[in-house]
């Protein structure tokens, strides 16, 4: 069986965190450490948007520094995601990775496969949602909404009809790095008031839609604490996935790298305000 | 089954190349944009940007997922599709034609010998 790299950083504040998983995809593309699964949490809780979002036109800032929120552009795309009771993830893997498949969807469903199973792990009846299926993709598509956990990533994992986990993609220098949020618990209320709507009836018609759309463990009835969720998905990425994960931490060339990438981009205005 | 048109040169990455003297238009194949789905947002050098052989020269965002674009030549941009800031859409609906890219001034015609003729890149994408 294959041996992946296991990583737990903890929690980090919002430029470590992206800076990490950026470090890792340019370590793993060189070929100097092998494909990685990362757990990690956030301090302060974050609000994150995709890459191509546009940060002054969708962001109520006024609203997220009175609450003390954090803020980080991603490397991947998708919508913003508020980023506090949760269980985030990352996979680092080449392109090229005998298990990785030229089809965007496939890897999709390949990698959360690991969810899937980490799900399972913890007893929750989670299925996994093609949102190729155009059916599907009807039930879950809104329009003009910011919040990622409403709109379609590509598989999606659900439980009772609700999305339980969001993920996003990036591949760069030949390197797919997938990450996402498995939702512990949820504050709805939160993530909509550091949105910003033309009108409070449009933002209270978001929440609405959203508690159909997204549901955390704790929703369904179940209060799993960041370690359980790091124990189940742990075991749960290694049955998905068929490989073996083994504890290490970053490379000291990582290390720097992260030191770097936040200095130099997660770190600063001209990257998280770029667009 | 993806279009490959055959007047066309493509990369491994996914890139079409058309020849027009010393200059070469540059886009995504039909594989490509159908493998990304929707795409929604597409991010393209200033003219006058050097472009090197294998090297980031954009960046696509789609349903699915962001990706690197690879240049599949060296050279100087000469021109760059300003439409597909507002309407990325034409990279699904006509990636040959209104979809394309970049216009690339060569910095060395050889390059072109190394790109893949249709017949190899639709071998390429169905293996």
């Amino acid at each position: 069986m294959e041996t992946w790299r296991l990583l737990h950083t903890g929690y980090s504040d919002p430029a470590v965190n992206m800076a990490v998983d950026e470090a890792i995809l340019h370590a793993n593309s060189r070929g100097l450490v092998p494909p990685t699964v990362r757990f990690y949490g956030w301090n302060p809780p974050t609000l994150s948007i995709g890459y191509f979002q546009r940060a002054t036109k969708e962001v109520d800032f006024d609203a997220l520094r009175a609450q003390g929120l954090g803020f980080v552009r991603r490397p991947t795309g998708g919508r913003a995601v508020l980023h506090d009771k949760e269980l985030t993830y990352s996979v680092i893997v080449p392109e090229s990775h005998p298990m990785m498949p030229t089809s965007i969807n496939e890897s999709y469903r390949i990698l959360s496969m690991g969810l899937l199973e980490g799900f399972r792990e913890l007893g929750f009846s989670a299925e996994m949602v093609s949102l190729a299926d155009e059916e599907e993709k009807k039930k879950f598509e809104t329009l003009g909404s910011a919040a990622c956990f409403d709109s379609p990533s590509w598989y999606e994992l659900v439980v009772e009809g609700r999305k339980v986990a969001g993920s996003a993609q990036v591949r760069q220098q030949h390197t797919i790095l997938q990450h996402g949020s498995i939702l512990l618990d949820i504050d709805v209320e939160q993530l909509f008031s550091v949105l910003s709507y033309s009108s409070e009836r449009t933002r209270e018609r978001m929440v609405r839609m959203f508690r159909d759309k997204a549901v955390s463990m704790k929703d369904l009835g179940r209060d799993v604490t960041y370690e359980e969720a790091v124990d189940g998905f742990t075991k749960g990425f290694e049955k998905g996935l068929g490989i073996s994960l083994v504890p290490a931490g970053l490379t000291p060339e990582e290390q720097a790298h992260v030191e770097q990438l936040v200095a130099e981009k997660y770190g600063t205005e001209s990257w998280n305000f770029k667009k | 089954m993806s279009n490959v048109p055959s007047n066309l040169k493509y990369s491994r990455e996914h890139e079409w190349v058309k020849a027009e003297g010393n200059r070469v238009v540059i886009g995504i194949t039909d594989f490509a944009q159908s493998e990304l789905g929707d795409i929604v947002f597409v991010e393209l050098p200033e003219v006058g940007a050097e472009l090197t052989a294998n090297a980031t020269f954009g960046t696509v965002e789609s349903v699915k997922t962001v990706s690197d674009l690879y240049a599949p030549v060296s050279g100087t941009i000469v021109e760059v599709n300003a439409a597909l800031v507002d309407s990325p859409e034409k990279v699904n609906e006509a990636t040959y034609e209104d979809g394309w890219m970049i216009v690339v001034e060569l910095k060395d015609a050889s390059e072109l010998d190394s790109l893949l003729d249709a017949a190899a890149y639709n071998e390429h994408i169905n293996k």
